[in-house]
């Protein structure tokens, strides 16, 4: 009865099997797998020809431990001791079953190692990245800069043909070659600030200067253009203390001109708005906000996470010329400044940019 | 004639042991990473020349150290397979030490190394980086696309003193 109840309810783990010198199972509990009587162990499984060169030695015992054991599709992960027996003791193994306590070992190692090789794989990613952003900006670097001395003798040689005796027809040609070679020479040195931004060359040149004159010798600049268009162009300063500012006057300016440019290109009838504010102002550092407002075509709203990424278009009509430099730059030298950008757009109402700059007032 | 040859396949977690194991035996290949702990054991018979060779292939787990592998594993092997992944500096770097180890402890043992995943890298680039820290590579392999993996096997196979 004992006997019974013992071999129905105890889970048996260990398994004894008795070889005899050359290899031959005698005999076999069975409790773990069925091996057959008066065959070869090395039959069994691949693992026990490791046994064979083993069995003519004498009192010697090996544990051989997380063995994978697959037969008659019974899977188990086993520790094997091996005993040689002494000289009038048969050889014999014992197999222990620790499969559950090895598959939890295995989930463990292998939260472990993916965690590890997932981390290698995105350091891999990264390197890889990186290389190919080195070899972008270093060919943009070379491509612009060996671009920028033919440009410059167009340039001289068309202001000295203007100066010559000419027809209206030709002068017609010479000023539309003068505005295509500067549009070239404007995307040139978009080039040049992006290679310059990204391979971390661009510094901030900061000095104390103006801003309201600067405002103003922008909209000489800005106002024509929108005039062109027929575009109404407006500009609001609800800011003190502009007077005298510490900052890099030229990537202010441009940071400006790229967004109004734009407001301008995508904008065939309305308004165009140039308004500044103050924010606040602590410990000499005012944060002064530009709005740039167009009532303009509006930006498709999927393309907003993307719109501040080099080479890429929002607008991606043909008619539209530009490289898609500029607002990737724009952004890059707000964040080069520690300020922020933004906007909120409506197709078919126009879009409105937000820049916030950290400005030091000289007092 | 038949016999039996023992071959370990060592190296760091991750290389490929196992997928170049089945790929050899099974011909079989998964994306999957399954981690192996302790060791699987597949056999595979094969013919040199006039030779029948039945191949008991261990693969057991990574170790980024072979001293620290169980040396039961190791007992009685024939050849050894040492694997390394192209693109992690940390399964190649201490390749010379590694080999150096087995070659003073499993003196009469064949060594072929290998190196897995060939079809992510420029194998002439990687060879000249290989040049650079005097480390040689026997097989460059693709458990992924089948390439040399029987050719490694079968150097694998041969034993040291006569070649066959």
């Amino acid at each position: 009865m004992f006997e019974q109840f013992r071999n129905k309810h105890l889970y048996k783990k260990t398994q004894i099997v008795v070889l005899n010198t050359h290899g031959v199972v005698l005999q076999s509990d069975d409790f773990i797998f069925k091996i057959e009587a008066n065959s070869a162990i090395s039959n069994f499984h691949p693992f026990f020809e490791t046994i064979n060169s083993l069995l003519e030695t004498k009192d010697f015992q090996i544990t051989f431990s997380c063995i994978h054991i697959e037969f008659n599709n019974i899977k188990k992960t086993i520790d094997v001791i091996f005993n040689s027996g002494s000289n009038d003791e048969s050889p014999f193994l014992i197999l222990i079953d620790f499969t559950e306590h090895y598959d939890n070992f295995q989930s463990i190692a292998q939260e472990k190692n993916e965690s590890i090789l997932s981390f290698h794989l995105s350091e891999l990613k990264n390197q890889q990245l990186e290389h190919e952003k080195n070899f972008k900006n270093k060919f943009l670097a070379n491509v612009s800069h060996d671009l920028k001395t033919p440009i410059w003798g167009l340039k001289c040689f068309l202001n000295y043909l203007e100066k010559t005796e000419l027809s209206e027809v030709q002068m017609d040609y010479v000023q539309t070659l003068k505005y295509t070679t500067n549009h070239i020479n404007h995307l040139v040195q978009d080039l040049v600030d992006l290679s310059k931004i990204e391979s971390g060359q661009m510094e901030l040149n900061n000095k104390k200067f103006n801003l309201i004159d600067s405002i103003n010798n922008l909209t000489s600049i800005v106002k024509p253009k929108a005039l062109k268009k027929k575009l109404d162009f407006n500009v609001t300063i609800n800011a003190i203390s502009l007077n005298a500012i510490i900052g890099d006057n030229v990537r202010i300016i441009q940071i400006l001109i790229n967004l109004l440019d734009n407001a301008i290109k995508f904008t065939k009838k309305g308004s165009i708005i140039l308004e500044i504010n103050d924010l606040s102002l602590e410990n000499n550092i005012a944060q002064i906000q530009f709005l740039i407002k167009d009532t303009g075509t509006g930006i498709v709203s999927s393309q907003k996470s993307d719109a501040f990424q080099s080479f890429n278009k929002l607008h991606k009509s043909k008619k539209i010329d530009g490289l898609g430099l500029g607002l990737s730059i724009v952004s890059n030298l707000v964040r080069l400044m520690n300020g922020k950008i933004d906007y909120q757009t409506e197709i078919g109402k126009g879009t409105s940019f937000e820049v916030i700059l950290p400005i030091r007032i000289d007092k | 004639m038949n016999s039996s040859k023992k071959i370990v396949l060592v190296g760091n977690f991750g290389v490929g042991k196992s997928s170049l194991m089945r790929r050899f035996v099974q011909n079989t290949f998964s994306e999957n990473y399954t981690v192996t702990i302790g060791v699987h054991i597949l056999k595979k018979e094969i013919r040199i020349d006039e030779f029948n060779f039945t191949l008991i292939i261990w693969d057991i787990e990574g170790k980024d150290d072979i001293q620290k592998v169980r040396p039961s594993y190791l007992l009685g092997t024939s050849g050894f397979v040492f694997v390394i992944d192209p693109t992690r500096p940390q399964t190649f770097e201490r390749l010379n030490e590694e080999l150096d180890f087995i070659k003073l402890n499993y003196p009469t043992a064949q060594i072929v190394t290998v190196c897995n995943k060939s079809d992510l890298i420029n194998i002439d680039e990687f060879k000249e980086r290989l040049l650079k820290s005097n480390t040689s590579i026997d097989f460059f392999a693709s458990a992924k696309q089948g390439d040399e993996v029987e050719n490694i096997f079968y150097t694998v196979g041969m034993t040291k003193e006569n070649n066959v």
